[in-house]
């Protein structure tokens, strides 16, 4: 059997979907975490939690996990800076380390913070925070934040982040030194002699298998890179323009990659609201648009940063969500799709896992 | 000074704490330190990370909004009555959140 768990985020609250049936069909939980703006959520596979960042109109940013399928909640510790200034509005993403108890979570205004015991407590790593760049760090309109992390999973020391309006950064010795990853990327909001110092990435994937294979959707193109971001090649012939937000990867293929191009950063919608996938399997050679299922004409939304997600499972499994509370899924790679929800808060972040062989299955 | 701080429900439902506390201090930060350190799960519901009142949360001292918000320095007296709000959110906030998702 192959099975998945998907966490649909939207801006008032989680929904837990658990497949059946060979994921053809899905059993929902009610809305979890209601009254809270839920950024993002994560299944942690080494404890079998699901991990909550949630943010409240008056009460702040919070962390929150479930252990049973969201049956209980708990509030573990938040990221907190000390210097009595900042204060974290967001928490953009949490992710595993690769050491048992490491988290990392991904904070506005722009930061890293690291726990080393599940959550309960957390530091910030300030070597990413004082980078020289960090001084030509400008916040667009949606804040600057740093809201992907990849933690090299056979080598805890290997992380590299990258975040709106900051850029890439990669640390080889688990977060004391940082390098940026920015040559080739272009900036256009930026000086030509800044262009280095703050690209805007939308969206940064480092493949679990392949160390140094890098893809990220920036707000002016799509990239790969073959040497952990040292230099970018840009993928983006064949594509219908170089705006858009998500990344997906396929684990078990390197030179697989998907993104779903938007119409400028003014529209801010599928080109002609005809809504599609692009997949490449050449690592970026060529790319082929996957709409089977979708909705080819009025479709006037966005697929937000973190809303397009991939479950692990053979034959792939993937899900995008969309700011108009649609959820669609995909079990064959992407060549097909069926919309799985509607009427849905905007979705914010959906992801992914296979439950054959986890705790939670 | 004894002060008797009300916690308003919106926050009772995220926090297990008595409607009513009666806490000493003479300033709005000293009644609130009082509260805290008797409930500390308080804090980050009601102060940031830098110890000021959140952007979204208001105090009112016997009917009268604070004006300190980042010092909580407004004197209080025996007797008062300190109420913890939150604020009518949503209008320009969610025009930001919206502007946040799609930038």
């Amino acid at each position: 059997m192959t099975e998945a768990g998907l966490l649909v985020s939207t801006r008032k609250g989680l929904i837990i979907g658990r497949s059946s049936n060979e994921r053809t069909d899905w059993e929902w939980s009610d809305l979890q975490r209601s009254g809270w703006i839920v950024d993002y959520s994560m299944f942690d596979a080494r404890t079998g939690k699901i991990w909550c960042a949630a943010n409240h109109w008056q009460w702040g940013p919070r962390l929150h996990y479930t252990s049973d399928w969201g049956e209980t909640w708990n509030e573990t510790g938040t990221p907190v800076f000390t210097d009595g200034e900042r204060t974290v509005e967001a928490i953009w993403t949490v992710e595993p380390g690769a050491v048992d108890g490491s988290l990392y979570a991904g904070i506005m205004p722009a930061a890293l913070f690291m726990s080393a015991d599940d959550g309960e407590t957390w530091e910030e790593v300030r070597s990413l925070t004082e980078h020289p760049y960090s001084k030509y760090w400008v916040p667009g309109a949606a804040g600057m934040m740093f809201h992907h992390i990849s933690v090299d999973p056979g080598d805890p020391r290997r992380i590299i982040v990258g975040g709106s309006s900051t850029g890439v950064y990669a640390s080889y010795d688990g977060g004391q030194t940082w390098a940026a990853r920015n040559k080739g990327i272009r900036s256009d909001h930026l000086p030509p002699e800044m262009q280095e110092f703050a690209p805007c990435v939308h969206s940064l994937i480092a493949h679990p298998t392949q160390r140094g294979r890098l893809w990220q959707q920036t707000h002016f193109g799509q990239y790969r890179s073959d040497d952990d971001g040292q230099s970018w090649i840009n993928v983006g012939n064949g594509l219908p323009g170089a705006f858009g937000f998500p990344t997906a990867i396929d684990p078990r293929n390197p030179d697989a990659c998907y993104f779903v191009p938007h119409d400028s950063d003014q529209a801010r919608m599928p080109y002609g609201a005809s809504l599609a996938v692009y997949r490449t399997r050449d690592a970026g050679d060529t790319w082929e648009r996957l709409s089977e299922g979708l909705p080819q004409s009025g479709f006037f939304q966005t697929v937000y940063r973190h809303a397009l997600g991939q479950d692990g499972c053979d034959p792939l499994g993937l899900y995008f969500g969309s700011s108009g509370g649609e959820l669609y899924g995909s079990i064959d790679a992407g060549d097909s799709w069926t919309l799985l929800r509607e009427h849905l808060a905007p979705i914010t972040a959906v992801r992914a896992w296979p439950l054959n062989g986890t705790d939670s299955d | 000074m004894s002060v008797e701080i009300r916690m308003a429900k919106g926050l009772r439902v995220h926090v297990d704490v008595p409607e009513r506390v009666d806490v000493i201090g003479s300033t709005a930060r000293e009644a609130v330190d009082a509260l805290i350190v008797a409930h500390p799960s308080l804090q980050r519901f009601v102060l940031d990370d830098a110890r000021r009142l959140r952007q979204h949360v208001n105090i009112y001292i016997n009917n009268e909004l604070i004006h300190d918000r980042r010092d909580l320095s407004d004197p209080v007296a025996d007797g008062d009555q300190l109420h913890i709000l939150p604020a009518v959110s949503g209008g320009a906030r969610a025009i930001e959140y919206i502007q946040r998702g799609l930038i």
